[in-house]
């Protein structure tokens, strides 16, 4: 069975963009994908990663002012 | 030498380095979609550009949080968000007397629509604002100061570092024109106590027309100029508050923003501190030709260290516009004649009715002292002496 994954929402393309980045900076496997429709509506790219990373994303994404607008594990 | 030689890097610089258009190519061939509207491959690569283009702009200007860099067409639009964004109706608004038309223009239509009180500093014949005249014209509806940092007449650049820490103390926001001096003299937002820094992407920074911006500080909330689609938060029909999208309706110049993304890599690559050092010397040979031509009067500080690589001149008895045309025609010397788009700034020096302007040539990093010297000879046989 694969790793359960976390997904990051977003504002602004901008700030899903920049989470992509940071997140390869600090070699945390992340993938931009089609927000899932019923998560939100905000921005057309979130962000996908190993559920068990999540406090860590949160603390980079915290550490660089990168607003999320939710945080959801996929089931 | 019949190749041209083009001194009108102030009103868009040319040639661009060579990684812009390919950049610019690159973006129109292999990824052409819109950033931040879909979620497929392109509109994702695109996206990714206007994110490096941000990020280096952010860089350049000492900015730590790149959502605060907002992208407009030209300077001059990132200066009307940020005086229109800003002032509220019974505000007093403070500026020089050197301002180009794009600060002029939208403060005196607020003034005369009886918006705001508009208080224009008188520089000195150099064009230089004293920063303890600024203060003894602040009130206590003064909201805010415009500055432009480098004259784009004289080349002038203005103590804003100093004229930052009076409006920092007073609570004033600080607006800086950046147009002149992005790119050609380093600029380090917080520093300086600067609020706002509008800049053109295609002057000193040496990217593609079309290209511009506004650094908004931390603490600085504005109106937006426009509003429309940004891509994001579309379930809603006001306009959305974060930072870039509230700014940035409608969609980017993505080829634009490519180009000006290679552009600042260039700069990054090369410093801005060393092109400023190779644009003084180049000035100070330029100066040096221009005091060697009979006739011939400089306006400005005619000293490199204290302006940009702009410098403005009359010839006795010699309209303005036709100088500018010999060159051109007979010299292949391309320079810009008039007013400049500044007329306050002419009223300064006292060329607005007189000489009505002055020829104006201005360098790039691509001019050499070879073109320089060719343009002093060019204009001592046109003296005729």
């Amino acid at each position: 069975m694969p790793d359960p994954s976390s997904v990051a929402t977003f504002f602004t393309t901008h700030a899903a963009l920049r989470a992509e980045k940071l997140l390869q900076t600090a070699d945390i496997p992340g993938k931009l994908i089609p927000t899932p429709r019923h998560l939100s509506a905000d921005c057309t790219l979130a962000l996908e990663f190993p559920s068990a990373l999540q406090d860590r994303v949160r603390e980079i994404l915290d550490r660089h002012a990168v607003e999320t607008s939710g945080m959801y594990c996929l089931e | 030498m019949n190749k041209i030689v083009y001194f009108d890097n102030a009103a868009t610089s040319y040639p661009k380095p060579e990684e812009v258009y390919r950049a610019v190519d690159h973006f129109q061939r292999e990824i052409g979609a819109s950033p931040g509207r879909s979620a497929h491959r392109l509109a994702v690569a695109a996206g990714r550009v206007v994110l490096d283009a941000r990020e280096r702009l952010a860089r350049l200007f000492g900015v730590g949080n790149s959502s605060r860099v907002v992208l407009t067409p030209n300077c001059t639009e990132a200066l009307n968000l940020a005086i229109k964004g800003s002032l509220r109706a019974g505000d007093h608004v403070v500026c020089s007397s050197v301002e180009h038309n794009s600060v002029m223009r939208p403060l005196r239509r607020l003034a005369a629509d009886g918006v705001v009180e508009l208080t224009v500093v008188p520089c000195s014949p150099e064009g230089r604002l004293s920063p303890a005249v600024v203060q003894k014209q602040l009130r206590p509806n003064t909201r805010l100061v415009v500055v432009t940092q480098a004259s784009n007449v004289l080349g002038t650049i203005q103590p804003v570092a100093e004229i930052g820490k009076i409006t920092r103390k007073r609570g004033i926001l600080l607006l800086v024109d950046a147009a002149q001096s992005a790119g050609c003299i380093p600029i380090d937002l917080p520093a300086s106590g600067i609020d706002l820094l509008a800049f053109s992407g295609h002057k000193g920074l040496l990217g593609p027309s079309g290209t511009g911006g506004l650094v908004i500080g931390e603490d600085v909330d504005l109106l937006s100029l426009k509003e429309g689609g940004t891509g994001s938060r579309s379930q809603h029909e006001i306009q959305p508050l974060h930072l870039p999208d509230r700014y940035e309706s409608g969609t980017l110049n993505g080829p634009g923003i490519a180009g000006l993304s290679a552009a600042l890599a260039w700069l990054e690559a090369q410093g801005v501190a060393a092109l400023m050092r190779r644009l003084r010397e180049l000035t100070a040979a330029l100066l040096g030709e221009l005091a060697a031509v009979p006739g011939v009067t400089v306006y400005g500080p005619r000293d490199p260290k204290k302006q940009t690589a702009v410098v403005s001149f009359t010839m006795a008895g010699k309209d303005v516009a036709a100088v500018a045309a010999t060159l051109d025609q007979r010299f292949g010397i391309l320079t810009r004649a008039g007013l400049h788009c500044a007329p306050s700034a002419h009223k300064t020096i006292g060329t607005l009715r007189r000489t009505g302007g002055t020829v104006r040539a201005s360098l790039g990093p691509f001019n050499t002292t070879e073109q320089v010297r060719y343009f002093g000879a060019c204009l001592r046989q046109l003296s005729g002496k």
